[in-house]
Order: C-alpha cells, then sequence, then structure tokens
C-alpha cells in the first residue's frame, strides 16, 4: 500500500512540475534551439582567412586601419619573440597568431569577469561570458557577431581559461562555426605592448552611438 | 515515540532532508532562472536530436527544473517524503545515465549546468566527478526511502490527522471509543 503512495506521489509531483513548466513557458519566451548541437571535440583552428569585417555591419568589433587605440605596426614585431611565441595549450593561438587574426579583422570576446574587463581589455574586443550571454544585453552584443566570422575568445590564459571554454561551448550552440581561443591571457597580450583600451574612459567597442 | 527515534529523526533524516531537498531547490532555481541556458545544456547533452526533438527539449528544460523544485521543497519540509526521495531518486539516475552517455561518448563535450552556470565541487565539463557526486547523493534518497522522513516533518502531523479522522470514522458515531478520542 505504501509503495503504491509513494508511486502516485511521483506521479503527482511530477504532474504538478509539468503543470509548473506550462505554466512558466506561458510567461516567458520560449528558448531557442538553435541548429544541430554542435559542441563536438573539434578545436579546428582555422587559419586566417579572408575574413574581413563587413563594413556596413553595425557591429562591434571592427580592427580598424585606422583604430585609434592601436598602439601596433605589424612591421616593427620581430620575427621570432619569445612572449609572442610562447608555448600555448594544444588546439589554441598563441599570441602572434592572435594579433595577427586581430589585425585581419578577426572578432574577439572576452570571458573574463566584468570588472577585469572595464579595466582593461583587448582592443574593440566584445564581453561576452556564459553568464551574461542569455542577457538581452549580452544577446544584442552577440548578435552584432556573424555567426560565420573568425572570433577568438580569451580570458586569463593558461590553466584558468575554463572561461573561454563555456563561452565557446555556448558561442557553438548559437550557431558559430569558427571559434578559436587565445592560448594566452589578456595580461601577456597587454605585456606584449599589443592594442589595449579600458572601458573606464569611454566604450568605444559597443558600437553605439 | 521512543527516544531514538528522535535521535535518528533529528540527526539524521532532517538533515538529509534538508541538504538533500536544499541543493535541487537551489539546482532547479538556478536553471529556472536561466531556461535558456538549460536548453542549451540539454542539447548539448545530445540524447535528443535537436531538428527532430526540438520540442521535446524545451520541454524538458521547463519541466526538470520545476521538478526538482517541487520535489527538494516536499524532501525539506518532510511532505510526501517517500515520494519526493524517490522522485529525486529517479532523477538522479537518469542524470548518471547521461552523464555517462557522454563521458563514453568521446565525440560529445558537454557541460554539466547541474547548478546553471554555478561549479559545486566538480567543474562545469562533465566528467566521473559529477557520476560520484550523484552516486554520493543516491545514499540519502536510500535511506530516506527505507526509513522515511522522520518525525520531524509533515509527514508526521498529516499521518497523525489521518489517523485520527480514521480512528473516528471508523468507531460508530457516540461509541466509547469516540468519545474517548474526542474527549482526549
Amino acid at each position: 500500500m505504501k509503495c503504491v503512495q509513494t508511486i502516485a506521489g511521483v506521479l503527482a509531483i511530477v504532474g504538478l512540475g509539468y503543470i509548473a513548466g506550462v505554466g512558466h513557458s506561458l510567461v516567458r519566451e520560449l528558448p531557442v534551439i538553435l541548429g544541430p548541437a554542435s559542441n563536438t571535440k573539434a578545436p579546428d583552428i582555422k587559419p586566417p582567412g579572408p575574413n574581413t569585417p563587413e563594413t556596413d555591419d553595425p557591429g562591434i568589433v571592427e580592427p580598424p586601419e585606422t583604430d585609434p587605440v592601436s598602439e601596433s605596426d605589424p612591421e616593427s614585431i620581430p620575427e621570432f619573440d619569445p612572449m609572442l611565441d610562447a608555448p600555448v595549450p594544444e588546439g589554441m593561438l598563441s599570441l602572434r597568431k592572435a594579433h595577427q587574426f586581430w589585425l585581419e579583422g578577426a572578432y574577439f570576446v572576452d570571458s573574463r569577469l566584468r570588472d577585469e574587463y572595464d579595466e582593461g581589455h583587448i582592443a574593440l574586443a566584445a564581453y561576452l561570458t556564459a553568464e551574461t550571454l542569455f542577457t538581452d544585453e549580452g544577446e544584442a552584443e552577440m548578435n552584432t557577431i556573424p555567426p560565420d566570422a573568425t572570433v577568438v575568445i580569451y580570458c586569463l590564459g593558461g590553466d584558468e581559461c575554463d572561461a573561454s571554454l563555456n563561452t565557446k561551448a555556448i558561442l557553438e550552440q548559437f550557431g558559430f562555426t569558427d571559434l578559436s581561443i587565445m592560448g594566452v591571457g589578456y595580461d601577456e597580450w597587454a605585456a606584449a605592448g599589443l592594442p589595449t583600451e579600458s572601458n573606464i574612459p569611454s566604450n568605444t567597442e559597443e558600437g553605439t552611438p | 515515540m521512543s527516544a531514538k527515534r528522535w535521535a535518528e529523526s533529528i540527526l539524521l533524516q532532517f538533515p538529509m532532508r534538508a541538504a538533500l531537498g536544499g541543493v535541487f531547490v537551489f539546482a532547479a532555481f538556478t536553471k529556472i532562472s536561466n531556461i535558456q541556458a538549460f536548453a542549451f545544456a540539454i542539447k548539448g547533452f545530445k540524447i535528443l536530436d535537436p531538428d527532430k526533438h526540438g520540442h521535446l527539449i524545451v520541454s524538458a528544460a521547463y519541466t526538470m527544473p520545476w521538478v526538482e523544485m517541487i520535489a527538494g521543497v516536499l524532501l525539506v519540509l518532510g511532505l510526501w517524503t517517500r515520494a519526493a526521495a524517490l522522485t529525486i531518486g529517479l532523477m538522479l539516475v537518469f542524470f548518471i545515465a547521461a552523464l555517462l552517455h557522454v563521458i563514453f561518448d568521446s565525440s560529445i563535450e558537454a557541460d554539466c549546468s547541474c547548478f546553471g552556470d554555478m561549479n559545486i565541487v566538480c567543474g562545469s565539463a562533465v566528467g566521473w566527478c559529477q557520476v560520484i557526486r550523484d552516486v554520493i547523493m543516491l545514499i540519502p534518497v536510500g535511506y530516506l526511502l527505507w526509513r522515511g522522513g522522520g518525525i520531524v516533518g509533515f509527514d508526521t502531523l498529516r499521518e497523525r490527522k489521518s489517523g485520527t479522522q480514521g480512528a473516528i470514522q471508523g468507531s460508530k458515531p457516540g461509541s466509547a471509543v469516540d468519545e474517548d478520542r474526542t474527549r482526549g
């Protein structure tokens, strides 16, 4: 008898949960299930392609030739540099490669903490993390990046790059196809004298008027 | 009620209920607050084909957290304790099966999203840590199924009330037994 009561209770709980879920779905926009699941282990880092951002794209990340925050000149970078060519985890971009991507117009995504981003980030990088991607602000920011664009995600680098992996996994689920992770962190990028900017004086990468 | 039952209830059953129920309520809250992320997490497990069964993913994304929430709350309250424990136990078994599916299929790299964006004890990537965590949580589930929720809980009140009513209804009106009970 107790067994029957318990099973009946389980069914009641599941039924109540279903009703609550249906009620919840009525008051909230349905989640979007975009395209096929694509979060497979395939960290294929494609070579920098002809991925120049469209000029009419109101997007956020367009490393232009006339970038006011750019401090670097590709010609001035030496051929072999221990900092630029520092070893990185397999499947991730070295600093030199990441900078090359930046120069070629790849979109950069910061996945560190908001404070760290505000303090300083790679010039024109967007702020997208697993936490913000599902907020209206995050989605709006993400929608400014074409899904087939080359996107380079970075965080603190090294072993602490879980945030980049999370952001990458979520962006893959949103249908982004050309995602790479920078194997070194923001500090290395800044230490190498590559272009950075800070949100403290002004926010230049949001694309908002 | 014996002192032994009280001790068991206070020292074992109630802490187990509070901890297990609390974990599930918290996990449910993190998922309910970001259904989109949870839907992607379910999709990432690749149990259901999003092209063919996208509606089931959406349905599960809404239902599962609420089942977790209700079962967790009932467990903490000690109401329908065995049913709540069995619900949580069945969910844990399902979670373990899903985790093993991801672990043994090397082509899948999924985020657990067990607690939304938060990671408790284990990291975000699916691994044996989550399986062990779920197996450990099955221990209090088994104990609560076996021993019930204990004295400290609404089940005790419910049983006492229904027992009294049943006894009253079962006895003839005006009988000595009935009078004794109503007096008492």
